[in-house]
């Protein structure tokens, strides 16, 4: 192979990755979950109690609800380490512009788990939690049996599908190219 | 959870079977000008020299039957030592790797950074080892010896610093050059084992140096167990437990000595003998392009998925699944311990039944199992779905192995192996953890799920199945000389 066949091989690659990056941020613009706020609040209220790193977590956790609304949530004694060694976040309930996600969480040396409802109110784009709450009977994280925050829509498996299908083509129009190029070249040389 | 390197000794014991045969004919020869062209060109030498430093990892451990024996053999003693040092460069890759899966969820929580950061970040960490490709490339020229120390130094350093990381880039940037310089350690080890070990050997020791990568990740599930995140320096005490042991070893390195291949290489430029090297691109010329294709497209739809699901799926267990920390850690040791098992069984099948069914089967196990460790809720079918997840999508390294080096002539065996791993299977290191975080983050990822995001880059998986079937040869039983002979048949006619 030259080495102007290889760069040329080269630039195509890089420039079906960059295509792949716009196709994948488009995808990904407009979402704006309020499962992903409730999670990123717990972890950061978690942090609060962790020496050395508490005052970054209350500015991270005010950006998105206040602090004082966690204090039911946060244990006694931490040892200087995360309130919560796990948590996790079930599909929230969106009525309007507020959404309701249901919560599991461990406190820091405490078997029994700690279970509720983290309220959050949207303004423009984002989430912000306002209160806690306790769960009503349909409202389950996911460990207990209750759906995921989010899943990949019916469609998306269809695409998918399909996606391998153009994949298992392109790879092998790519083998069948290079076989035939390869007998060329010896043709000629 | 990180990958351990395919196992290379079963995808080569065809070579080790040859290298006695080699040897015997070595003897016949009067002088070394004679030895070489009875057994193996000078050219070939000169590849394998190159090749197995480029960063070959034991997975595509290539080119056993091509080292003829020098002239001097390494007492029992030495031997045992060396392979006794060169251990660690494969615990800590292994190490290394599993500190950065298994405790993703907790370097999260030190810098404050959404899952779609955490997957970008690995982009830069995981091209040191496609930089480490070029550094590896040193040790033809400064010697292994020298790289090997040097890297040895260069890991430790940048260990260090990566436990006293104060934002996300600067752990990345850290790790990326940990990455280097332990992909260059690797690789040199690698080097090293093959040029001192006699043939009938090196595949033994080769696999000792494999178990010892697997053990590297069980060694952190066992730390994680332990409660180590738990304590005051969290997850950045591991980056410097890694650091004793290697403080140790750099010291007992100094007993090291140079390979006595390379010096028998220097010696030759120092007398002014032209050594011919393998250019760049040999492995793109016509007649090794189909296959260089066709495999490294297999390795790199392979790599994809499997990165992607193994950087995310204690992240995926804590947050989706509500485990807990010691219940990741529990699973990861069983299923590595499974794992161990899925490489031997692979080995033997391919012997038995051939490449393409073992490949076939392990490829359709490791999907299907994928799938459902990302799909089920259910903590009892999850450990299963893992430990089968891992016997079939790891344990297929040595049919990998084999098709990364038994299509290739000898000649262009190593940088053939070298071009699969660090270009196309690279991609699966740096896209595949990305890809899962960017479009699986909960908050902003266009799938906000890491199950189900891992699960539809699986299908990328399923080409390789076609590809297999449609393309792959089959090699069993077959010398590597007459594979060779087909293979370029098959692109001649």
């Amino acid at each position: 192979m030259k080495t102007r066949s290889f760069v040329t091989g080269l630039v195509v690659c890089f420039l079906v990755f960059v295509a792949i990056g716009g196709v994948i941020r488009t995808l990904n613009a407009g979402h704006h979950r309020p499962e992903g706020a409730a999670e990123r609040w717990l972890a950061a209220v978690s942090d609060t109690t962790r020496k050395g790193v508490r005052d970054d977590a209350v500015k991270r956790a005010e950006k998105i609800g206040p602090v004082s609304v966690a204090a039911p949530l946060i244990p006694a004694e931490t040892h200087d380490k995360g309130a919560f060694p796990d948590l996790e976040v079930g599909k929230a309930t969106v009525n309007g512009t507020t959404a309701r996600v249901p919560y599991q969480l461990h406190q820091r040396d405490v078997d029994e788990p700690k279970v509720g409802v983290i309220v959050l109110d949207k303004a423009g784009n984002d989430w912000h939690v306002t209160s806690l709450d306790a769960r009503q009977p349909a409202e389950h994280v996911p460990s207990e049996g209750g759906a995921p925050p989010s899943s990949a829509p019916v469609g998306l498996w269809v695409v998918a599908i399909v996606g391998g299908l153009l994949v298992t083509i392109g790879a092998s129009a790519l083998v069948e190219w290079t076989t035939r190029s390869a007998r060329n070249s010896l043709a000629t040389a | 959870m990180a990958q351990p390197r395919g196992n290379g000794s079963k995808a080569t014991s065809k070579s080790v079977k040859k290298a006695p045969a080699k040897a015997a004919s070595v003897k016949k020869a009067a002088t070394p000008t004679a030895k070489r062209s009875a057994t193996s060109p000078a050219k070939p030498r000169k590849t394998v020299a190159t090749a197995v430093a480029t960063g070959v990892p034991l997975e595509f451990e290539p080119t056993i039957a091509a080292v003829s024996e020098p002239e001097l053999p390494r007492d029992e003693g030495y031997l045992r030592l060396l392979l006794l040092l060169l251990i660690s460069a494969a615990f800590f890759e292994g190490y290394d790797s599993s500190i950065l899966a298994l405790l993703l969820p907790n370097i999260q929580s030190t810098f404050h950074v959404s899952e779609a950061v955490l997957g970008l970040t690995r982009i830069p960490i995981e091209l040191g080892l496609f930089v480490a490709f070029f550094v590896t490339r040193l040790s033809d020229r400064v010697g292994r010896r020298p790289l090997l120390l040097w890297s040895v130094v260069g890991y430790t350093l940048f260990t260090a610093l990566t436990a006293v990381s104060w934002n996300i880039w600067s752990f990345a940037f850290f790790q990326f050059g940990s990455r280097i310089f332990l992909g260059a350690e690797y690789a040199v080890g690698v080097t090293m084992i093959v040029e001192e070990f006699p043939a009938a050997r090196r595949g033994r020791a080769l696999g000792t140096l494999l178990t010892f990568a697997a053990l590297g990740t069980i060694v952190v599930g066992v730390l994680l167990g332990a409660g180590l995140q738990d304590g005051p320096l969290e997850w950045r005490a591991f980056y410097l437990i890694g650091l004793l042991p290697l403080l140790a070893l750099s010291f007992y390195r100094r007993r090291l000595r140079e390979t006595r291949r390379f010096l028998e290489e220097k010696a030759k430029r120092d007398a002014g003998q032209s050594v011919e090297k393998v250019p760049f691109l040999e492995p793109w010329k016509p007649m090794y392009r189909r296959n260089l294709v066709l495999v490294g497209l297999i390795h790199m739809l392979r790599s994809i998925p499997l990165f992607g699901s193994t950087a995310w799926w204690a992240f995926y267990a804590e947050r989706e699944r509500g485990f807990s920390s010691g219940e990741v850690a529990v699973y990861i040791i069983a299923a590595y311990g499974i794992g161990c098992v899925g490489y031997y069984v692979c080995g033997r099948s391919m012997e038995r039944w051939g490449r393409r069914p073992t490949a076939m089967v392990y490829f359709a196990g490791g999907i299907f199992f994928s799938i459902v460790l990302f799909q089920v809720s259910d903590k009892v079918v999850s450990f299963f779905g893992l430990m089968l997840a891992v016997f079939f999508g790891l344990g297929m390294g040595p049919v990998m192995s084999s098709f990364a080096t038994e299509l290739f002539p000898t000649e262009i065996r190593g940088q053939a192996a070298a071009w699969i791993r660090n270009w196309f299977e690279i991609a699966g290191y740096v896209f595949g953890p990305a890809l899962v975080g960017i479009l699986g983050d909960h908050s902003t990822g266009a799938i906000g799920n890491i199950g189900d995001t891992v699960t539809l880059l699986m299908v990328l998986q399923i080409p390789t199945l076609w590809l297999v079937w449609r393309y792959m040869p089959e090699t069993k039983g077959m010398e590597l000389e007459d594979i060779a002979e087909r293979e370029v048949a098959v692109v001649t006619t």
